[in-house]
């Protein structure tokens, strides 16, 4: 999931501020499932992912980033999943 | 249209479901901004009636809302006349397909959305609950009422707490946003277990580091959940984790069945009486009759097993006694109808009546009077076995929370050769079924591909007392640590291979079984014992074996017959589970018994599969700190073990240490020494042997390539570990691995090739049902 939230979001299809925002989503899904599970993902620390992450922050502002990511944490792991599927089919097609 | 808090609730869906605004706005055609400004502003902007019934229809065909009332409610939210939808629009889809029913929060402080769906994890009960429509009533009651939180059942045992329980738990299940959850202590004899209990009751993963106690008060805390805990009394020093829960969860509620109240703080005691019973001199006409709990409850049992049997004007005064014999008790009334079958009520009186006496002159003296009426009865049903019945029945009281049809046989085989008795004249499972008509077992709903049966926890205690009585309980307690370890060590492979759901499936329905077992050789260690008997089985083909890892030496390195030292066991039983906590991400668990199985010393000369057990059980370990983050202790487990390894000629053992140093190297960014290490794996296998494990060292030389921007050796060690991966069948390490050469791809700066690389692997995980891996 977090390494899904940077491909879309450095991807940045259909258009960069809705794959920052995308991304945000995934990750905080990501985030809230990696603390439930145990895995910390070396994305979140390797020195290039956290250049890709200011990066892909930079794109849209403060506020509409922190929601994306607190609504990406609400979510269960179905619910993520189903995102998941989504923001990815949609990057792609 | 005041539309303030219908915006607060859709946006609330919406956060919740994953959908967004954007989605929203293209699915009722508004342009976003216009649908921002309605749903976000304080400004003028205002939804229409339209609006409102669009986007309704639409969280309805997302599934977001599911039920009719929450449609209403939104509506009433709105302002909106429930009847602005016609008729012919409730009844097509997507309103058509709403539920009638809604999960009404029963907490009236503020305002909560309804959750998306319900869950539970009740067993679904096999017959109707009879008699208790008041004390259900009373009790639904009780728990919808807002100052009480803890209610526990009190009665002695058989008297129907846990059925009663469960009913009063499905009647209210739809009024806890999170549902209801059912934690069968029965088989937890340890209070420091009940905290993982819970978890593992919740499905829930706890935190890797935290201890149990706080991941459920991190995850309980905004939870509008009903807690069913069964069975306390045997773990009563848990209550206080009990407290904990309820002052840190303030949406929690918990029912407890117990024999004895928990002595907490706001906790309502709610006595389970017997049933209800008519008066002996004063029998009424069978149809009032059959408004007693008892009676009705005894006719109905004893028809399930002769259905000819009716209650008759010339049988109504004897059923009465019956009843009265044992006072009303739900679990002993089952027992005595369950005879009907073969003994006319009046003979049935007459033996129920010997019986009393016997026992009453017995030992059974000075428990209180309903104890000893159900000591009684049960006592005089297992004297109406037949012996082999009655031998089975006590031996089958060493499985813990339920066991398999082929767990029952291993245990008949293996005890009949070691005593050199007759086989059994019938079918094992023939005599289960004997025992299930007699409600002295009960058959579970198959599990893993498995038929399986239980005992209540009051039956198995007789069962025990009746081993214990003729010798032969620490025997059989020796006998199931072996079977479970057989078990624990086939799965061990069983969840490398293209049956891992089946296996997983297997592992969980034997998850108190694992534990006995290791609680009692974790004992018989420290006590410095051996286990007296080797399984009489195969712990698993030969074609399995040549594939395992570090393991080929449980084969040679103790011969049959020879006794299995209580310490490897434990070494062993704690390694193979590992996969299976680490899946079910149950680390602190795992960590918990592999450090307690290696604390326990070892002796100066101990054999090679002792040390062998040990250096696997280092290597595990080193595995689990790896993977909470652990990261000085993993190197140094895995160290040790790779060390001891090598005094040892088992390659396949080393290579698997080396597999976990690597990983730990990798996490420290020592991206030269994974490499290093995977190479000397390699080397150390033959190509042709341990498909799997090359496939994991394989995996590490791919991501340590990658790290290092070598992205063509990476491509080609992925490429040769996924048909590893594939010719093993293991389709969670194929995931796992598309899920780093996503990662990777990133790095190459191929993002689309990694957003596709990354669906595959989340298809992988959905169509194998294994999101508990994402």
């Amino acid at each position: 999931m977090m390494e899904l939230a940077f491909a879309v979001g450095m991807r940045g299809e259909p258009e960069p501020g809705l794959a920052s925002l995308q991304a945000a989503q995934l990750g905080g899904a990501a985030e809230s499932l990696q603390n439930a599970i145990g895995f910390s993902s070396w994305m979140k620390t390797h020195p290039i992912t956290e250049a890709m992450l200011q990066y892909i922050r930079s794109r849209v502002d403060e506020q509409s980033w922190e929601e994306a990511l607190a609504a990406g944490r609400a979510l269960t792991e179905e619910q993520a999943m189903a995102l998941a599927y989504r923001v990815g089919e949609g990057t792609l097609s | 249209m005041n539309g303030r808090t219908f915006r607060d609730s859709v946006r609330e869906y919406l956060r919740n479901s994953g959908y967004s605004q954007q989605e929203l706005a293209g699915a009722i055609c508004l342009h976003p901004k216009v649908l921002s400004r309605k749903l976000n502003s304080n400004g003028n902007a205002q939804l229409t009636q339209l609006e409102v019934k669009r986007i309704i229809t639409t969280l309805a065909s997302w599934n977001v809302i599911t039920t009719r009332n929450e449609a209403l409610l939104l509506l009433d939210l709105a302002q909106v006349q429930p009847n602005s939808f016609s008729d012919k629009e409730w009844q097509t889809p997507p309103l058509s397909q709403l539920a009638p029913e809604q999960a009404q929060s029963i907490f009236s402080n503020g305002f909560s959305p309804p959750m998306l769906t319900m869950r539970h994890n009740l067993p679904a009960p096999t017959t109707r609950l009879i008699g208790r429509e008041w004390a259900v009533e009373r009790l639904r009651h009780l728990l919808r009422r807002e100052d009480v939180r803890l209610v526990t059942l009190v009665g002695s045992g058989g008297s129907g707490k846990t059925r009663l329980a469960l009913h009063v738990a499905s009647v209210l299940a739809g009024a806890f946003a999170q549902g209801v959850w059912f934690v069968a202590l029965g088989g937890v004899s340890d209070p420091e277990l009940v905290p993982m209990s819970i978890i593992q009751a919740l499905n829930m993963k706890p935190g890797p580091r935290s201890s149990p106690v706080q991941s459920l008060t991190t995850y309980l805390r905004d939870k509008q959940m009903l807690l069913v805990l069964d069975n306390f009394e045997q773990v009563k020093d848990a209550a206080s984790v009990v407290g904990e829960l309820l002052a840190a969860a303030p949406g929690l509620k918990v029912l407890v069945t117990s024999r004895t109240m928990l002595h907490l703080y706001g906790e309502h005691k709610f006595s389970v009486p017997p049933l209800d019973l008519p008066d002996l001199d004063v029998i009424p006409g069978t149809e009032d009759l059959l408004q007693y709990g008892a009676i009705q409850l005894f006719v109905e049992r004893a028809q399930e097993v002769a259905p000819d049997f009716a209650l008759a004007a010339e049988n109504a005064a004897t059923i009465v006694q019956i009843c009265d014999r044992v006072d009303g008790l739900p679990l002993a009334l089952e027992l005595a109808a369950a005879r009907v079958k073969v003994l006319p009520p009046a003979l049935l009186l007459e033996r129920l009546s010997e019986a009393r006496l016997s026992v009453l002159t017995g030992g059974a003296r000075n428990l209180p009077s309903r104890q000893q009426t159900l000591r009684n009865t049960i006592n005089w049903s297992y004297n109406l076995l037949s012996p082999e019945e009655e031998t089975t029945f006590a031996r089958l009281g060493v499985f813990t929370g339920g066991w398999s049809l082929e767990a029952a046989a291993s245990m008949m085989q293996a005890v009949e050769a070691d005593q050199e008795g007759a086989p059994l004249s019938g079918s094992l499972l023939d005599m289960l079924e004997q025992l299930v008509d007699n409600s002295l077992l009960v058959r579970l709903p198959v599990a893993g591909g498995q038929v399986r049966f239980t005992m209540l926890e009051t039956l198995r205690e007789y069962a025990l007392e009746q081993l214990a009585r003729q010798g032969d309980l620490e025997r059989l307690r020796d006998w199931h640590a072996c079977y479970y370890l057989g078990v624990a060590e086939t799965a061990e492979q069983g969840l490398r291979g293209p049956k891992q759901l089946v296996w997983l499936a297997r592992l969980a329905a034997e998850r108190d079984n694992f534990r006995a077992a290791l609680e009692w050789s974790l004992r018989r260690a420290r006590a410095g014992m051996m286990n007296s008997r080797r399984p009489r089985y195969e712990f698993r083909s030969t074609e399995e074996a040549t594939e395992t890892a570090g393991s080929e030496m449980y084969e040679t390195g103790s011969a049959h017959g020879s006794g299995l030292l209580a310490v490897e066991m434990c070494l062993r039983m704690a390694s193979a589970l590992r996969p299976y906590w680490e899946w079910q991400g149950y680390l602190p668990e795992a960590r918990s018994w592999l450090e307690a199985v290696l604390a326990l010393p070892l002796e100066e000369d101990a054999s090679e599969s002792v040390l062998a057990a040990r250096a696997k059980a280092l290597s595990e370990d080193a595995r689990v700190a790896c993977l909470q983050d652990d990261l000085p202790r993993s190197v140094e487990m895995a160290d040790q073990s790779i060390a001891l390894w090598r005094q040892q000629d088992n390659p396949g053992g080393l290579a698997t240490a080396l597999v976990h140093r690597a990983w730990a190297a990798i996490a420290m960014d020592d991206y030269g020494l994974a490499k290093s290490v995977c190479e000397q794996g390699l080397h150390l296998l033959p190509p042709n042997s341990n498909t799997w494990l090359r496939g994991q060292l394989f995996l590490y030389l791919a991501d340590a390539a990658g790290f290092t921007t070598d992205f063509e050796r990476m491509r080609s060690y992925y490429a040769q570990s996924k048909e590893l991966f594939e010719q093993a069948g293991d389709k969670s390490a194929v995931a796992d691995l598309l899920k780093d050469l996503g990662g990777m791809l990133i790095l190459e700066l191929k993002h689309t090739e990694a957003v596709d690389c990354l669906l595959s692997c989340a298809m992988n995980w959905v169509t194998n049902n294994m999101l508990q891996r994402v």
